[in-house]
């Protein structure tokens, strides 16, 4: 029998219903392939929804007798994980808490002070910075020191160790499915195959947080694909890249790579794609790899805010590559959201015209979420946008449209949703 | 917004309006124009593929048709993904009526309340019972949909005219309740909006804070002052003629 492991690790991951945290699973993998821990530390992950009551989540985390508790913070689970540190600190008063994700990440040092159940923060990517955390836990060298972590110091406060670079080379990662540390939720398996994006949305962390594409190797994406192929009750691929139709030559190769898997009915989840580069051509490459609805902007169609977001819009490309995907059987979701910064009400209208106008198949509207690490949570004085600063971060006014205008957006935005839905 | 082309079906009693501001008209039951005429109305203007216009069934009660799932179905033959019935909504509560609307393809009720209790329902609208029997028909209307995995839209229209206007805050929590989507606010010819408004304004802000719009018509956006956009209705009636 082998010895107990000298340090206990929970990862918890609190997700919406069906979901499973792919940054666990690979900060997971990651720490578990680590030399340094082989033998003295012991890896478990909670997977709980993130409605689940906080005092339910120190519950199962407390059963668990961890030394470290790893969470992952999005803006979307933050208030419940917050809620869930109080909680454990008091009932595993020994274990050292940490978080990272986006919503922590470009804030590192403000939520240790709000927070003070909290004593590390990793920032930026986790699979490197988490294991060295690790090893420093296991040394009883101070976490400040390591590179990429917010921690506390004993009689100085907060301290940030200098960033840690971006990782390279992705295949260094080791894959979460191949090292069978996570398995496909309901029929459904999360696939990355870059980081970063090309553009430069102003709301958004994956461009500016990421910056240059990096990509996983076409070898371990097939690798990791056709692992999960022979998971039983698979049903669909989910890929959270940025841009599925990154460029030609990839979307050639993904289409060869999933078309054997759409013909066993292998789907592919909703996809973010950039509408405007979709011709016939396109479509037909995504309907052979398995896709079945798409999801794109056009977000707004204001001069003003597509220029404050540093976005671009072109209607008539737009308008094609929907029509595009209708002829070949794909459905899209367009996206708009309110609040954006220049947007003005009847911007906002325009664009739920537009959208709807185009009989896509789905309209989503949503408020703007003023995201920690954006260029507009760094310029929200300038735009003059007031947004909750507590997460999600929704936006309350702009300079253009005040508090009361933005709720009756989203209202009759959402009464025009509703009655886009209602048909046969 | 979505745009709905008006089949007009007849002539009889507008729903939702007020009997006290209105004498009920001389022959309360609809006369529906003879079949073909309205088949061959629908015919003519078929639903284009990708652009979302709708029917909207109106000028009499639908629901008093003899025969009103086929109309439904009619129109949605012509390619119409959204059909809508104008109507009081009392006729929804007929045992079996929601279902078989919603088989035939209907997904937009445009239904008729005004006032916030059965009392005050009934009595403007000169027909006792008319409260419960649409409350009862919207209760069945949700529940047909459940079954049928269908998403419907409600839309309320409830009349401003001085035996109303008092009563729009309550009225409109009251649509609230009854699961409405959506409620429109319709102002009367020779109602003074000036006189209105206060009642209009509270009616507004009673829908924001229930998470239920309300659309105000027949008042200039100019006039609603800082609730301007509640001029805005996503729906978006058309005469059957003023489309291509
Ligand atoms: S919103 Fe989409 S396209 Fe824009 S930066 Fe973010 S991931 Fe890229």
């Amino acid at each position: 029998m082998s010895p107990a492991p000298r340090q206990k690790v929970a990862l918890v991951g609190l997700s919406s219903v069906g979901y499973r945290s792919l940054a666990l699973g690979y900060v997971r993998a990651a720490a578990q392939a680590d030399p340094r821990l082989a033998g003295s530390s012991g890896f478990m992950t909670l997977d709980l929804d993130v409605s689940v009551d906080p005092w339910w989540v120190a519950f199962r985390v407390a059963g668990l007798r961890p030394d470290v508790v790893g969470f992952s913070v999005t803006c979307w689970n933050a208030r419940a994980v917050y809620d869930a540190c109080r909680l454990v600190r008091r009932s595993v008063p020994g274990a050292v808490i940490v978080l990272g994700g986006p919503e922590v990440s470009p804030i590192a040092e403000d939520v240790l002070a709000a927070n003070p159940d909290v004593d590390a923060v990793v920032r930026g990517e986790g699979e490197e910075t988490f294991p060295e955390l690790l090893v420093a836990l296991l040394r009883d060298r101070p976490l400040w020191r390591v590179e990429g972590v917010t921690a506390r110091r004993e009689g100085s406060g907060i301290v940030s160790a200098p960033d840690r670079p971006l990782i390279a080379d992705l295949d260094t990662i080791p894959s979460p499915y191949l090292a069978g540390v996570i398995e496909p939720a309901e029929g459904s398996a999360y696939i990355e195959t870059y980081r970063g994006c090309p553009h430069r949305c102003g709301y958004c962390f994956e461009g500016k947080g990421f910056g240059r594409i990096r990509s996983f190797s076409r070898e371990r994406v097939q690798a990791e694909v056709d692992h999960l192929a022979t998971t039983a009750g698979l049903r669909s691929f989910s890929f959270i890249d940025p841009v599925f139709n990154l460029t030609s030559d990839r979307l050639e190769w993904l289409a060869g790579m999933l078309e054997p898997h759409a013909r066993r009915s292998v789907r592919l989840h909703t996809i973010e794609v950039d509408i405007e580069r979709i011709g016939p051509a396109e479509a037909g490459l995504l309907r052979r790899a398995g896709v079945a609805s798409v999801e794109t902007g056009p977000q707004t169609v204001g001069e003003r805010a597509l220029a404050a977001c540093r976005r671009t819009f072109d209607r008539e490309r737009f308008v094609a590559g929907v029509e595009a995907l209708r002829a070949a059987g794909i459905s899209v979701e367009c996206d708009l959201i309110v609040g954006l910064p220049g947007d003005r009400a009847s911007d906002v209208l325009d664009g739920m015209r537009f959208a709807v106008g185009l009989d896509p198949g789905s309209v989503q509207l949503s408020s703007l979420h003023v995201l920690p690490g954006t260029d507009l949570w760094a310029r929200a004085d300038e735009h003059r946008l007031v947004f909750d600063p507590e997460p999600p971060h929704e936006v309350v006014s702009t300079a253009d449209i005040p508090f009361a205008d933005l709720r009756r957006l989203e209202l009759c935005g959402n009464a025009l949703m509703n009655l886009y839905k209602a048909r046969v | 917004m979505l745009r709905f082309r008006d089949i007009v079906l007849g002539t009889g009693p507008r729903p939702g309006e007020c009997r006290l501001c209105t004498p009920a008209p001389e022959s309360p039951v609809p006369v529906f124009r003879p079949a073909e005429e309205i088949l061959a109305d629908l015919a003519a203007h078929p639903g284009e593929i990708g652009a979302p216009v709708g029917v909207r069934l109106t000028g009499a009660d639908p629901l008093a048709h003899p025969d009103p799932p086929s109309l439904v179905a009619a129109a949605v033959r012509t390619g119409a993904q959204r059909v809508a019935l104008d109507t009081p909504g009392e006729g929804l509560a007929r045992p079996g009526a929601a279902d078989a609307l919603l088989a035939a393809g209907a997904r937009v009720f445009e239904v008729a309340l005004l006032g916030s209790t059965e009392a005050t329902h009934d009595r403007l609208a000169a027909r006792s019972g008319s409260f419960d029997a649409l409350a009862e028909g919207l209760a069945a209307v949700a529940s047909a949909a459940e079954g049928r995995e269908a998403r419907v839209f409600v839309r309320a229209r409830v009349t401003v005219c001085p035996h109303t206007v008092a009563d729009l805050p309550a009225t409109v929590m009251r649509c609230a309740e009854l699961g409405a989507s959506q409620v429109v606010l319709v102002a009367r010819e020779g109602v003074d909006p000036r006189r209105a408004l206060e009642w209009i304004g509270a009616a507004c802000d009673t829908g924001t804070v229930n998470r239920l719009w309300v659309s105000v018509s027949g008042v200039p956006a100019e006039a609603l002052g800082e609730r301007g956009l509640h001029a805005v209705d996503p729906f978006e009636a058309v005469h059957a003629g003023s489309l291509p």
